[in-house]
This record gives C-alpha cells, structure tokens and sequence, in this order.
C-alpha cells in the first residue's frame, strides 16, 4: 500500500509539474507577445505612412477542389484586396464537378500558351488559363494531387517574389497584404510570414468582405473563438518574437518563393503540409547556416470558417495533431540542430512535450486520478484541487490572451463580448478541452500505429456570408 | 503539501484571472475614452488649424490646449504639414511655438512609448528647429528602423546637407531602412545635396553591402546609379551578386557590348539580369544575344529574354516571325509563344 501511495505521489507531482511549466512556459510567452504588441501597436500608424506605398508584388496561389459554387464569390473578393501589384493563380485541382467552368464563365478565361515551368514535380497540369477581364488572373487546370500538390503548381507558376497560399473559402481582410508584406520590407531575411485567423462564424460578409464582427451563437463556434484568440495573440506572437514560430496557419501565410522551391515546396504526403513546410525551412536554413526569419503580425488578416458540429470538429483536431506529429517526427534533425536557434532549442522540443504529447499527459492524468480516488488511493478533495489547478491555470491563459485582443485591435466591439469570450473560457474547462484531449490522443495513437487517415469532408455552413 | 500546492496554484491562476478581465475591461474603456477625446480636440481645432493654413494675417484666437490633449492636436497637425507647402506650413509651425510643441516634442523623445517618440521626431522635423539637431542625431542611432527613418527624415528637413555624413553612416550600417522610401525622402529633399555623399558611399562599401543599396540609389538618381553602377560592376566584375545588381540599373546604352560577355556568366541571376538590360537598352542589332539567351537552362533566364526580346527598339511582328523561324530549341520557341500571349492579354 505504501509502494501505491509513493507513486501515487510521484504521479501526482509528476501532472501538477508538468500543467505548472505548461502554463508558466505559455503566460511567458503571452507576456512576451504583449511586450512585442506594446511595440508594435505604438508603431504601426507611423509605419503604415511608410510602408503604405511601398509594395513587393505577391503571388496569390488558391487551390480550388470542387468549389463550383462558391470559387467565383472567393476569386471575385480576393480581386477587390486593397494592393497595388499582385496576381492570383487559382488552381483547379482535378475537380469533378464544374469548378473550372464556372471559372471559365465568370471571368472569361481562355487557353495561355504558358511555357510551363515545373521547379517542384507535381501531378501533370492539363491546361493554363488566363482572364481576358483581368490581366493579373491565371488558372492552372491539373489532375487531383491535393492541397499541397495544387499549391506547388501554383507555386511553378508564380511570377512574384512572395506568394500567399491559403483557403479558397477563407475572407480575406482587405488590406491583409499591405500588412503581411511589412516584414519582407522591414527585414530582408524574413521567409515566411503569418498573420491572425479569426472565425468567421457570427460575423456578416457580403461580396467577400467582413461587413460586421459579431460573435457566433452556435457553442462549438463559440469555443473556438477563444481557442483561437489564445493560440495567435499569445502563442504565436510570443514564439515569433524569439524566431521560434513552428506554425504559419494554412488559412493565411506568405512565404519567400525561391525559399520554399529550394526548400522542396509542399509536401503532398503529410497531412499538415503548412506546419511540416515552416518546420522545414526552419531546419533546411539552419542547415545551410543562412540567417532568416520567420515572422508574424498580430493584425486580424484573414476569417476562417470554424466547424459547428462534433464530427467535423473531431477530424479537424485529429488531422491537426496528426500533421503535427508528421511535422516535427519528418523534421527531427531540427531538435537541438546547430544554428537552429529558438525553433531547435525551444519550440521544437516545447512543441513535442507540450502540444503533440499533451493529450497523453492530459488524459492520462485524469484517469489515473479518477482512479485512485475511485479505489480510495485518493480523497475527493485531493481529486478536485487538482482538477481546479489545471482549470484555473487555463482560464489564467484565455484571460491573457483577452487582454492581447484589447491590447492591440479590440476586434470585438461590445464589452458584453468581452464577457461572453470570459464566460467561454470557463465553460470550456466543463468537457470540451477534455474531448479535444480525447480526439487528439486517437489521432496520437492512430499516428503511432501508423494507421492511414481520410481527409474527412470540412462541412461548410457559410450562413455569415449576405449575398 | 502536494495538494496544498495545487490549491494555492489554483487561488493563484483564479485571481489572477479577475485581475486580467479587469484589466481588459479598463484597457477597453481607456481605448474608447481615448478615441472620443480624439474626435473632440479634432472637431474643435481641425477649422481652426485649417484657417491658419488658408488665411495670412493675424492669426485666430486660440482656445486653452490641455496637456494631455496636446498629442492629438500635434497628429492632426502633423497631418496637416504633410499636405502644405511654403508659407502655410510656416504659419502653421507658428501656431506649434505657441503651443509649446517644440519643448513638448523634446520631452517626448525619450518617451517610452515608440509611437509618442515617432510623433515628437515628426513635430521637430516640421518645425525645422536647428536645436533639436542633437537630440533627433541620437534618434537616427536608434536600434528601432522606423525612429531612426523618421529621424532620418525630419534630419534632412532641417538641414538636408548636413544631415548627409550621419545619413550615409547609417545606410552602410543598416539593412532595416524601407530603401525606396528613403529614396523618395531624398529625392524631396533635392537629389543633388545627395548625389555626391551617396557615390562616395557607394564606392567605399564592402562588396557584400552593395547589391541592396544598387537599386535605391537609382531611384535617387537614375544617372548616377547608373554610373556608379558601371564602375563597380568593372571593379567587382567576379562577383555575381554585384553584377547582377548592376546590370539591373544601367541606363546607359553604350556599354551593351561590354555587358554581353556575361551570357556566359555561370550564375543564372547576372544572366537574367543581363536579359532585362537588353529589353531596357537594347535595339534590333542586340536580338541574336537575346535569343541566345532564350536557349539558357534556366526557366526565368528565358522567360525575361523573351520579354526584353519584345521591348527591343524595332521590333514588330514580322521580326519576331523571323526570330521564331531560326529558333532551333523547343523550349526558346515556347517561350516566345508564352511571352507573346502574355503582351497580347495585357
């Protein structure tokens, strides 16, 4: 009994550690990102007068798959993005439905001889397009390869020295590039840039532009609004302040081209090819012993539509921790790698004991206390004061990142919002975090075991979108 | 002790919480209180300012400016600087005397806030107050590039000539400065007070220095970039990165011949930057070295040959039929067909 209460003990101080180095190393980061918010909000009237006319061209790539319906609406909005030079390449990825037609129709495109360069090998491209209404659209017609085989033919066929990749559904705020190319402007070594993603649910669109910022009523939405808030204001801030920034969201990023090509481009086998691509050149520009930087802005740049039902958001979050495991398990030679700075020394292993194996520590944790109380190896007291640490250190994390929002660009007009996000921060503790844990541990194992994953079908709802 | 722990981190992290919804609460409400206060110093001295601006003579009366309204009203007279000339601007910086924003500005340089500081480097600037020479060199030194830009700028406001030597130090140290805007800044403040210190400073820099400086000095001074870009691509003719830089920059037609031998260059950028000379300089006479350079293995080399083959002077569509007929590699023809279609479509 008192070999069991000896581990019990070790267990114990082992979870209550491990949640107290988690949330400290976290709150760290948060105050790191406010410190780099203070300076940055301080300073942006002044840059923009600087920055607002100086404009690198950008190469816009959208993979397009079976998007009949809605490819005409997100082509048309990006084309209304406030920015002087920049071209965009949509790439039809083997739809089979009507996506190339409807492209066809709508902005009138017609066959280019385009001498086709292929710098990253990809699935063969059928055909090139170009607009006759405007100038600066080009669609590349190929077989089915994915995500990350549409952006590399995208990529083959970029005329600028950076490119944006993203979702073909995600809004784009209008003056997202003036903001996202200030870094390449500001420091020539930057090679990838990422801004904020907000949800896009509870807002109103019309013609692809965020009319009004509102908070969604759908609860799974809503919980997902502080996810989100937590992981771009406070973490990746703070990580990108120390150049230790692993993440650059799929919905938005911008990245040096000939950096990426040299790079390899996109990965079509790994699930998360955003997260596996930054990890990358992280690893390939400290292998070559190159100074660079990968950077973020904390301002709002993009609106991502956010899963309102449990099975979506289920195989988000698996494909999500599953791309992560793929990202830093591909790229290991990056842990504690020469010249790999905060991303090798820091982020890497924090990622891996912190993110991808915290399902693991979470659950485990849980159960195991469950159990020693269930079989009396623990008092009921004991059970709830470590269920109220690791609640209220989380809450602790989401009132930060709160406090990051009105900080910097107080999206979110009405104080009554400010207390709802509160409120969703405390509820979220009652069983949604927990089922996060749950879904991101099967993909853990899943991952482990090596089994394969489907793509799963995002269901989009778009009810925040006024035609 | 173990569960004590956990109690006190959960006391801890809950308090902790409150404090930072509080702190949220009050960030939000001095935000907006911030704004309205904005909107009232705008709505009661933006027709006033605009009246000094536009009318000579005596100027109005002024309502009493308190202290902490002071940073507003100096934004919306920034604003204002910005869009004058001549002797408004010095009405309006007379206006600013009587305001005390010069002795306000200087105290606001060493605010910790870099927002107040840029606003205060702006305010000196305009108010062209030779005793603020000192306090805005220390700015041009300042690790910030957006404070040592803006100081940069109200410098050469002051006094363009001898702001140049502090100028030229920091453009050789620096890699952070938006490069174009401080051409534009230059340019403004008369090319020819630059010309000289730039050339001087372009030709004395290490060799790794200068590609990036190349192309802001010929959006200076397009003449002397050229020149200077010449003399060091002679001087520095084994180093691609200057060379290709360079090429990028001449103006100067004449010395085409001399450019030509690096088609053979085994860097693939000075062959792509030779390409984009021949479509800036070039004429009928240059387009076998171009199509030459249509052949190259390098996908952009052939993509901006085939563009400068286009720009050449002289040429038309019976001469790009013959060129075609006489292209004997695939991928040169494919390009010219590309490169065709793409002028067609703009």
């Amino acid at each position: 009994m008192n070999t069991f209460r000896h581990v019990l003990t070790a267990v114990q101080w082992g979870f209550l550690g491990y949640f107290v180095v988690l949330n400290v190393f976290y709150l760290g980061l948060a105050f790191i990102a406010m410190y780099r918010l203070r300076h940055y909000m301080g300073g942006v009237a002044a840059a923009e007068r600087v920055y607002t006319h100086l404009q690198m061209p950008v190469s816009l790539v959208v993979p397009a798959y079976n998007e009949e319906g809605s490819i005409a609406t997100s082509v048309r909005a990006l084309l209304q993005l406030r920015y002087q030079h920049f071209e965009i390449i949509v790439v039809n990825d083997g739809s089979t439905d009507d996506t190339l037609g409807a492209l066809i129709r709508e902005f009138e495109l017609t066959p280019f001889p385009e001498a086709y360069q292929v710098r990253i090998k990809t699935r063969p491209v059928h055909g090139i397009y170009r607009s006759l209404k405007y100038p600066n659209l080009r669609v590349v017609d190929k077989e089915n390869g994915g995500k990350a085989d549409a952006s590399n033919a995208g990529l083959n066929t970029a005329r600028y020295p950076i490119f944006y990749c993203g979702d073909a559904d995600s809004v784009l705020e209008v003056r997202s590039l003036e903001h996202v190319v200030r870094p390449f402007l500001e420091d020539p070594r930057t090679v990838a840039c990422g801004g904020t993603v907000r949800i896009v649910n509870g807002c109103r669109v019309r013609g692809g532009v965020i009319e009004q910022v509102g908070l969604p009523k759908n609860p799974l939405a809503l919980l997902q609004v502080v996810e989100y808030l937590r992981a771009f204001l406070g973490g990746r801030l703070g990580w990108s302040a120390i150049n230790g920034l692993l993440i650059v969201s799929g919905a938005f990023g911008v990245f040096h081209r000939e950096t990426v090509v040299a790079a390899g481009g996109f990965r079509a086998d790994v699930i998360g090819e955003d997260m596996e691509l930054v990890v990358r050149l992280h690893r390939y520009l400290a292998a070559q012993g190159q100074r660079y930087r990968v950077s973020y802005i904390p301002d709002p740049v993009c609106w991502t539509e956010a899963p309102e039902d449990l099975a979506t958001l289920a195989s988000q979050r698996k494909r999500w921790q599953r791309g992560l495991g793929q990202s830093l398990w591909e790229n290991r030679g990056l842990c504690f790698a020469k010249g790999s700075g905060a991303a090798g020394w820091l982020a890497f292993p924090f990622f891996v004991l912190f993110e991808l194996l915290s399902p693991l520590i979470e659950v485990g944790g849980l159960v195991v206390m469950a159990l020693a109380w269930a079989l009396g190896g623990m008092a009921g007291l004991s059970f709830l004061a470590f269920l109220a640490a690791a609640f209220a250190l989380g809450v602790m994390l989401s009132t930060t990142a709160l406090l990051l929002e009105e900080l910097s660009f107080h999206t979110y007009p009405k104080a009554r919002h400010l207390l709802v996000l509160f409120l969703v921060s405390l509820l979220e503790n009652f069983g949604y975090r927990q089922l996060n844990s749950w879904w991101r541990l099967q993909a853990l194992w899943g991952w482990i075991r090596g089994e394969s994953m489907p793509w799963g079908v995002m269901k989009r709802n778009a009810s925040w979108q006024q035609n | 002790m173990i569960v004590t722990l956990a109690w006190r981190s959960a006391e801890v992290a809950a308090l902790a919480s409150a404090a930072l919804l509080l702190m949220s609460l009050l960030v939000r409400r001095y935000y907006r209180a911030e704004a309205r206060r904005n909107e009232r110093v705008v709505a009661l001295w933006r027709p006033l300012l605009t009246r000094v601006a536009l009318e000579s003579g005596d100027p109005p009366t002024l309502p009493r400016l308190p202290g902490s309204n002071r940073p507003y009203l100096m934004e919306e007279w920034n604003a204002l600087q910005d869009a004058v000339r001549g002797d408004t601007g010095e009405r309006l910086n007379a206006i600013a005397r009587s305001l005390g924003f010069d002795v306000a500005a200087r105290r606001y340089l060493h605010s910790r806030q870099v927002g107040r500081r840029i606003l205060a480097i702006r305010t000196l600037g305009q108010l062209r107050d030779p005793s603020s020479w000192q306090p805005l060199q220390e700015q041009l030194a300042s690790t910030n590039s957006l404070v040592s830009f803006y100081a940069a700028a109200a410098l050469v406001r002051i006094d363009a000539q001898r702001a140049m030597p502090g100028i030229m130090n920091q453009l050789a140290e620096r890699e952070s400065w938006p490069a174009e805007a401080m051409a534009r800044l230059l340019v403004d403040a008369g090319a020819d007070v630059a010309r000289e210190p730039i050339r001087a400073l372009m030709l004395s820099l290490a060799p790794a220095k200068i590609p990036p400086l190349l192309p802001w000095l010929a959006h200076v001074d397009a003449v002397l970039g050229s020149e200077v870009a010449i003399e060091l691509m002679r001087r520095h003719a084994n180093d691609p990165h200057i060379v290709s830089a360079a090429l990028l920059v001449i103006v100067d037609p004449n010395v085409l011949d001399e450019l030509a031998r690096f088609a053979e260059s085994k860097d693939a950028d000075v062959r792509q930057s030779l390409a984009v000379a021949y479509g800036k300089l070039g004429a009928l006479r240059d387009a076998p070295a171009v199509a030459h350079l249509m052949c190259d293995r390098v996908w952009w080399v052939r993509y901006r040959a085939g563009q400068a083959l286009l720009k050449l002077k002289g040429m038309n569509d019976d001469h790009l039929e013959a060129i075609r007929g006489h292209l004997g590699d695939v991928y040169a023809r494919d390009m010219l067909e590309h490169v065709r279609a793409e002028a067609a479509s703009r």
